[in-house]
């Protein structure tokens, strides 16, 4: 057997020529379609000066509304810009620091704070236990509310 | 290259042209008018200059594959957002000429149909290499994406091609 013939035999020699005809054929088609779609083309003339004030025309417009948008960004961004922090007043103004009450400090009135504010002194003996305390919780009421 | 020239350029390859933006308009045939005109526009204008990196045929078809692009976002802004607003709902994407798709030898309309199946990309490629004649190197050129890519859709789109053409009736499912 020759080599020709061996390589005739080839089944990728085969899909190979079958793929190349394929191919022709698409090419053939590809330029009837050509042909066809060229007859149709318009002849050939370059942009008349309105087609070409048009476009400018629209680029002007689209140019204008860009710089209106972009203005009104830098306005909206220059009006509602925070200022420098205050603080909210609640209430009456304090006239100075040193009558400002926290409203937390009743959480400081504790249960037996009278020991640490008095100083005791010798031979005088005071009865804390005297001392008025506050109802407890749960401790019922002796006295009806109003 | 003087302005004559490059306009004595132009008309030469007018026919070939109008096709290529006929192809990008998906064969809408009075916006592939328009955008050849823009193109046409471009140039004269100096928005588009040939710098000679490529051959004039490659740059002058990615010119007018740029301004399709540019033509349809425009488009698409003014009926899709803007027609929202307006009219309350979108206008559709006109569809394609169908005096066009009509029109033509039976072989040609099967080949249109058949295209119609394939990816952008893929039609794209075929038309440049086997309607333009133009190698899948500068069809790669054109399209902006690399050679190995452009190769890929090329294989692809012939494959599919030629299924659909051997069996133009039965519905494909997109591979």
């Amino acid at each position: 057997m020759s080599d020709y013939k061996h390589k005739n035999n080839d089944p990728r020699d085969f899909s190979a020529r079958e793929r190349d005809a394929a191919e022709r054929d698409l090419r053939a088609r590809f330029v009837a379609l050509r042909a066809e779609e060229e007859a149709q083309a318009p002849p050939f003339a370059l942009p008349s000066p309105d087609f070409a004030a048009q476009r400018s025309r629209w680029f002007a417009g689209r140019l204008v509304a860009a710089s209106v948008c972009l203005l009104a960004m830098a306005a909206a961004i220059f009006w509602l810009q925070p200022g420098p922090h205050k603080p909210k007043r609640r209430g009456d103004p304090v006239a100075s620091l040193a009558q400002w009450k926290s409203p937390t400090d009743f959480l400081l009135q504790t249960p037996g704070r009278e020991l640490l504010e008095t100083v005791p002194t010798i031979g005088a003996w005071r009865d804390y236990a005297k001392a008025p305390r506050k109802p407890r919780r749960g401790q019922p009421r002796t006295k009806a509310l109003p | 290259m003087t302005q004559t020239d490059l306009q004595g350029e132009l008309e030469r390859m007018h026919a070939a042209s109008f096709g290529w933006a006929l192809w990008c308009c998906d064969h809408r045939r009075e916006e592939a008018e328009e955008v050849l005109q823009t193109a046409y526009l471009k140039i004269m204008q100096g928005a588009a200059r040939f710098d000679g990196r490529s051959s004039l045929q490659t740059w002058f078809f990615g010119v007018i594959r740029r301004t399709a692009r540019e033509q349809r976002r425009r488009q698409w802004v003014r009926d899709g957002i803007l027609g929202r607003w307006f009219r309350g709902q979108p206008a559709p994407m006109p569809p394609p000429d169908p005096e066009a798709a009509a029109s033509g030898s039976q072989s040609s309309r099967a080949l249109r149909q058949a295209l119609q199946g394939l990816s952008a990309r893929q039609r794209q490629v075929l038309h440049l290499v086997f309607y333009q004649d133009l190698t899948v190197e500068e069809a790669s050129r054109v399209l902006k994406i690399s050679l190995g890519t452009a190769r890929t859709h090329f294989e692809r789109g012939k494959t599919q091609l030629r299924q659909r053409l051997a069996r133009p009736e039965e519905k494909h499912v997109g591979l």
